[in-house]
């Protein structure tokens, strides 16, 4: 058996390691909450629920909750990953291009315009604000040209210091609006009903397959435009595929969840380091431990402040800060 | 004003011997002439109030009174006495005035002080004041000092909590500090009295359980209040507060925060939900499992308007005789399973 074969072996099969510990996560997330309950008393919830409060808990609370958690973090995982390859910047986050201030926008406006009130109806908002910035910004970085990453790094920055600029004048205007906001862009799980999430699956699930189509060019895209293109990408096509897939993927899971920081920077950063800097591993991989790092910090911010809960965004953001230090003292920082 | 510190404590004692010398004038004038006062008083200046910061003495009859605490204004109006400067706290009312105390407002327009960034202390100090009211103010010993520096200041009593400490206590503080204490005794004695008769009419309401919630949850937590926070409204009418509760707040003395898998808790005979706004209710009953509280489907939730709210918070002897107005109705329903589910009752 040859090095490649043995190598490609052993990242399938952490992949499957790195899958059952998503299921295991899961299971947590599930199992374990503000209030305890017994697992026989979660598994009748399960198999034969009779509408009582426990049952109601686990069905309506706890699993909608997880599957947001799941959905959310493959999202920002691989946003993040696309992000980092697409700009070749090993501190890329899925708000560099001006998603998290045009979703942040979006909803300062629906709260402020229309009085929205509760998540199911900040998505539409936060997703269209999301779509909105992501097209102004590739629109003044790439006006004529091909998007040059570097070029629309400076946009998304750019843009997206504008729109945070008015949504805190709305929010400064409107004490109301500033309350409400800032309930949503603690980022959490709370109240995402199944209303909320199943409408962001779909397009998640579109953001994950474009993903996936260009990894194998984004791998070429690493080696330079006039290399890639000597090997026969087309450079333009997976820019403009790569760059909807992160709009996709961060503008619904901001969209669900409200900003939620560091995740999509981190694991990528964990993913190369188990798995080198193949994209079509790195994809993957982010895609799994996302979820398992946002379902294990919900859960820590479900039990750590009891009786109260404490949204995931600050979890993650505690939890975030030290192993960016971490990884920004690692001696060979994963190169891209 | 963008003034130096220097200048500033130049400015502020050039202000405060104006002011002293103002006062001198207008002390000297009957005080029936004075708008800001609808009684005369009932004590003899000087007058010396004891408070947590020591003792503060009030030489004549103070002329402009400014309200530095949240909710004094109350007190002052239904003594009679028209403050010339309130504090914000929430609710963005005309001079900070809410409608239970307008009619005693009348047409006077007094400043709004804002405490978004700590007191102003140069606008207090540009009402020249005579007495400065700040027993829901959460004074600190720093703060008061500043204060004192202006005028003669009152806090709340010793050992109280820095806001909201007892209603009684603050009552007689305001209403010694502009010498109408028998007056101050008489609004104690009328809420309570009006409390006790409401109990007496409402016999069915003894030993039946209450839970009086915040309106809407706050980042994925609803606050409730455990029985002795703000809760007299409801044990003084025979109500028991719903037990559990207090477990579920992170310290003694502050309300509960009940996360969404244990919105159960709050069951009991009637729920009282501070709601502010009709809209409010759709958003709080999605949270956790609160639309299959037996209480909600039972309706025997009561949902209040922004206005009612509002009296529940302020407790102030005017605020609450609102309450019992505009709450006993409610309850009466909610007790007989006909609640609506609305903020109008």
């Amino acid at each position: 058996m040859s090095r490649t074969q043995q190598q490609q072996r052993r990242r399938a099969a952490g992949l499957a390691l790195v899958v059952s510990a998503l299921a295991l996560a899961a299971l947590l997330s599930v199992m374990v909450g503000s209030k305890q309950l017994l697992p026989a008393q979660i598994l009748q919830a399960l198999v034969a629920p009779t509408g009582s409060d426990v049952d109601r808990i686990v069905l309506e609370l706890r699993l909608p909750r997880t599957l947001a958690a799941v959905v959310v973090g493959a999202a920002l995982g691989v946003s993040g990953a696309l992000i980092q390859a697409f700009t070749r910047n090993p501190l890329g986050d899925p708000g560099i291009l001006g998603v998290n201030a045009g979703a942040s926008l979006g909803v300062a406006c629906g709260i402020a315009l229309f009085g929205t009130g509760v998540p199911a109806q900040h998505l539409g908002f936060a997703f269209v604000g999301a779509l909105v910035a992501t097209v102004v910004v590739l629109f003044i970085g790439a006006a004529g040209r091909s998007a040059d990453p570097v070029r629309l790094t400076l946009a998304g920055v750019a843009v997206a210091a504008v729109l945070s600029g008015i949504t805190t004048a709305i929010t400064l205007l409107d004490p109301g609006t500033f309350n409400q906001m800032r309930g949503w862009a603690a980022g959490t799980f709370v109240e995402r009903d199944l209303d909320v999430v199943l409408p962001a699956v779909p397009v998640v699930g579109a953001g994950l397959v474009i993903a996936l189509v260009c990894a194998r060019s984004l791998n070429t895209l690493g080696l330079g435009d006039d290399l890639a293109s000597a090997l026969g990408t087309h450079v333009g096509l997976t820019r403009a595929l790569a760059v909807t897939a992160i709009t996709l993927l961060a503008g619904a899971a901001t969209a669900v969840a409200g900003p939620i920081g560091f995740v999509g920077l981190m694991v990528p950063h964990v993913a190369r380091w188990l798995v080198g800097p193949d994209q079509r591993w790195i994809l993957p991989y982010s895609a799994v431990l996302a979820p398992v790092v946002l379902l294990v910090s919900d859960v820590v911010g479900r039990v750590v402040l009891w009786p109260g809960e404490v949204p995931v965004g600050i979890v993650t953001a505690f939890v975030g800060a030290p192993v960016l230090i971490w990884l920004v003292r690692r001696r060979t920082a994963s190169t891209l | 004003m963008n003034l130096k510190p220097s200048h500033r404590a130049v400015a502020a004692s050039l202000t405060l011997v104006l002011a002293a010398v103002l006062s001198a004038c207008t002390s000297s004038e009957a005080s029936t002439e004075n708008p800001n006062y609808t009684t005369e008083p009932s004590d003899t200046f000087p007058v010396t109030v004891e408070h947590q910061f020591g003792e503060t003495t009030v030489e004549a009859e103070p002329q402009r009174v400014v309200v530095v605490g949240l909710t004094e204004q109350d007190i002052l109006l239904e003594l009679g006495v028209t403050p010339v400067a309130t504090t914000e706290w929430y609710g963005e009312q005309p001079y900070a005035v809410w409608p239970w105390a307008v009619d005693l407002l009348g047409d006077a327009e007094p400043e709004v002080l804002s405490t978004t960034d700590g007191f102003e202390y140069e606008k207090i100090a540009s009402l020249r004041p005579d007495l400065i009211v700040g027993t829901n103010a959460g004074l600190e010993q720093e703060t008061y000092d500043k204060l004192s520096e202006i005028a003669p200041t009152v806090a709340s009593v010793e050992g109280s909590e820095p806001f909201f400490s007892s209603w009684q206590e603050q009552t007689r503080v305001v209403a010694a500090a502009v010498g109408r204490s028998a007056e101050g005794e008489d609004l104690i004695d009328g809420v309570e009295t009006a409390y006790a008769e409401a109990a007496a009419a409402h016999p069915e309401f003894a030993g039946l359980t209450a839970t009086f919630s915040q309106g809407a949850a706050w980042e994925g937590n609803l606050w409730v209040y455990p029985e002795g926070l703000n809760t007299d409204f409801l044990t003084d009418l025979g109500f028991t507060i719903t037990p559990g509760l207090e477990e579920h707040a992170p310290e003694e003395g502050v309300q509960a925060q009940i996360s969404a898998e244990n919105t159960g808790l709050l069951e009991a005979d009637v729920v009282v939900f501070a709601t502010e706004e009709p809209d409010a209710i759709d958003g709080l009953l999605d949270f956790g499992t609160l639309s299959t509280l037996p209480a909600v489907e039972e309706n025997r939730a009561i949902y209040t308007d922004g206005e009612l709210a509002g009296a529940i918070y302020f407790l102030t002897p005017l605020s609450q005789k609102h309450v019992l107005e505009e709450l006993l109705p409610r309850l009466e329903s909610a007790v007989a399973g006909e609640a609506p589910r609305s903020t109008e009752r």
